[in-house]
């Protein structure tokens, strides 16, 4: 089977910080891969280049055999690439509903039509419903997305990701931020979204979650990779126990 | 608590549609409906105060549509206005064509203008954004002054109105109607698909990004929509207000008039902007008046400043955005469980 997504000695350089450093993943369709790294590793700048937000230095990344370097975020969204954020990133402002609805509008071709009314697309509406019962924020639609506890945040983001109907979906830490007790609900909404055969790229720290749910995972240490393996054979690896532990001897 | 607010909601709108239906008897007096000299009433300068009013409140709607419903801050929107003035002053008055083509010739230059700096200022945000387009305004107020062959220079360009348009009662209600079909339509597009995606920009540019929407088209369109509706208003203005087109029109000064206006009234209520509008024109010209009272009103721009101070400090929503959230935050507490 073809990668899904492929990313070909990516690299990025800020000024003198070498980011991201030859980093070459293979993600394949349907499977379950994790970025892991202690902190400043690159994770989450090797998804920024992923899905457009910084343009590498060199190297390239293929989504779907397709070259998709240096397209702007929003068209390699379009492609079907989905991403969420490690800070919660939502719409504050708007209601809950209202917030998927708004996803659900993106992959629909109304274009720029200002002059029909929003209120007139109901299936729009029935769909961004249909998501909030998935990820568990029925109840909550008419509730405005700031006043919404932490973990029902984390929900929402999730839910605007499904709505967005994307083959590959980046997470980035979906659980950063949530106390213990909200952790198993957002993890079981994730292992849902992996059983309807999506191909799903994380970056977490939890390990237990790590090793519950993913197929591969990838270390990264100084922006370079340093392991890669099923959860039990990067659990078991020197090198990475040693970027665990800051280097000392194991 | 609902029902009490739309209750409050509906006299208002009844008080406010008789005060601006007053003028009724004498439109029809004014096109030989009714015998002419039974009608004196209201005055000439009644009349004037209010086109003047409806004017500006088109342009303050206009911007709102940038500040509050997609979440841009432009110090150079009056350059629109400018555009739309100088558009038909030129046509009727330089080239001698009718003032139907200089309305198409006004629609035309702010549309070209609104996306060529939108397109060159909107990959920039915030401040900088708002610097450029001060920039892009003072370029503006600058080629106004100097082509001053077209332009008339200092002097700006007066316009010769055709008859039935030099009478003030006609003025007052093309105005009204002018303010009202813009009015509508600018709620309309609100609450179009484009519109929420607009709130959405406006809320969080990075998600709309993410979810695969083209942020600087959006908002580039929205400049645009806004640069026409404020290039319309500088057509009403040069045809039934002032009747005069002025390079100083380009200038920051209307558009932080227009912000106060804006900020005042309440941001993205768009029903806010025109109280603004109102509040703000009106005081500007019965202000100075008062000299005589008070050598102080001399500097009457002082007490627009602590009024926007006031309003920043006291309703930072703005006169009806307090009103609605207050109205609405009553109404939760009553009906919410818990």
């Amino acid at each position: 089977m073809d990668d899904i997504l492929q990313t070909r000695d990516l690299t990025v350089r800020f000024g003198g910080l070498l980011a991201v450093d030859n980093v070459s993943l293979h993600v394949r369709p349907g499977t379950f891969q994790s970025v892991i790294g202690p902190n400043g590793a690159g994770k989450t700048t090797l998804f920024n280049l992923i899905c457009g937000i910084y343009k590498p230095t060199s190297g390239r990344v293929l989504f779907k055999e397709r070259d998709i370097t240096g397209l702007p975020p929003h068209r390699i969204s379009r492609l079907g690439m989905g991403r969420s954020f490690q800070i919660t990133n939502i719409f504050p402002n708007l209601t809950v509903l209202e917030n998927v609805r708004l996803a659900v509008q993106s992959r629909a071709s109304v274009g720029y039509r200002f002059l029909a009314l929003a209120s007139s697309f109901g299936e729009f509406t029935d769909k961004a419903r249909a998501i909030l019962g998935q990820v568990g924020l029925e109840g909550k639609e008419q509730t405005l997305a700031n006043v919404l506890a932490h973990g029902d945040k984390r929900k929402l983001e999730i839910g605007m990701l499904l709505a967005t109907e994307s083959e590959l979906l980046l997470l980035d830490e979906p659980t950063a931020g949530m106390s213990h007790d909200d952790v198993p609900a957002v993890i079981d909404v994730i292992k849902r979204i992996k059983a309807t055969g999506k191909t799903i790229l994380m970056v977490e720290h939890k390990m237990e979650i790590i090793l519950a749910i993913s197929d591969t995972v990838t270390v990264l240490r100084q922006g370079a990779v340093i392991a890669e393996g099923t959860p039990a054979e990067v659990a078991a690896d020197p090198l990475v126990r040693s970027a665990y532990l800051g280097g000392m001897a194991v | 608590m609902m029902l009490k607010r739309i209750k409050a909601d509906r006299w208002i709108i009844a008080v406010l549609l008789l005060l601006l239906l007053l003028p009724l008897p004498k439109l029809l007096a004014a096109n030989g409906l009714i015998a002419a000299d039974a009608v004196n009433w209201p005055p000439i300068h009644y009349l004037k105060r209010s086109t003047d009013v409806f004017v500006w409140a088109v342009v303050a709607v206009s911007y709102d549509i940038l500040i509050g419903f997609t979440g841009i801050v432009s110090f150079g929107h009056s350059l629109f206005v400018a555009v739309g003035a100088y558009s038909v002053a030129i046509a009727v008055m330089k080239l001698g064509l009718s003032p139907v083509v200089g309305v198409l010739a006004a629609v035309i230059a702010s549309a070209l203008i609104s996306v060529v700096v939108g397109s060159l200022s909107l990959r920039l945000k915030g401040h900088y954004f708002a610097m450029i387009t001060l920039a892009f305004a003072e370029v503006g107020h600058v080629l106004a002054l100097k082509l001053s062959q077209w332009t008339g220079g200092e002097d700006g360009l007066s316009v010769r109105v055709p008859l039935w348009l030099a009478n003030r009662t006609n003025d007052y209600y093309l105005g009204l109607l002018f303010l009202a079909v813009i009015f509508f339509t600018v709620r309309r597009i609100t609450e179009s698909p484009t519109g929420r995606v607009l709130a959405a920009i406006r809320e969080n540019e990075h998600r709309a990004q993410a979810l695969g929407y083209d942020v600087t088209a959006y908002k580039v369109g929205a400049m645009t929509i806004s640069g026409v509706i404020a290039g319309l208003a500088g057509v009403a203005m040069a045809t039934i207000d002032t009747q005069f087109a002025i390079a100083s029109l380009a200038t920051s000064g209307p558009t932080i008039e227009v912000l106060l206006m804006t900020v005042v009234g309440g941001v993205g209520t768009l029903t806010g902007p025109v109280l603004g509008a109102a509040m703000i024109r009106l005081l500007s010209f019965a202000l100075p008046g008062l000299q005589d009272i008070s050598p102080l009103f001399a500097r009457w721009q002082l007490f627009l400043g602590l009024i926007y101070v006031g309003t920043v400090m006291f309703l930072p929503d703005g006169i009806v955005g307090s009103y609605r959230t207050r109205v609405k935050t009553a109404f939760q507490r009553i009906f919410t469980p818990g």
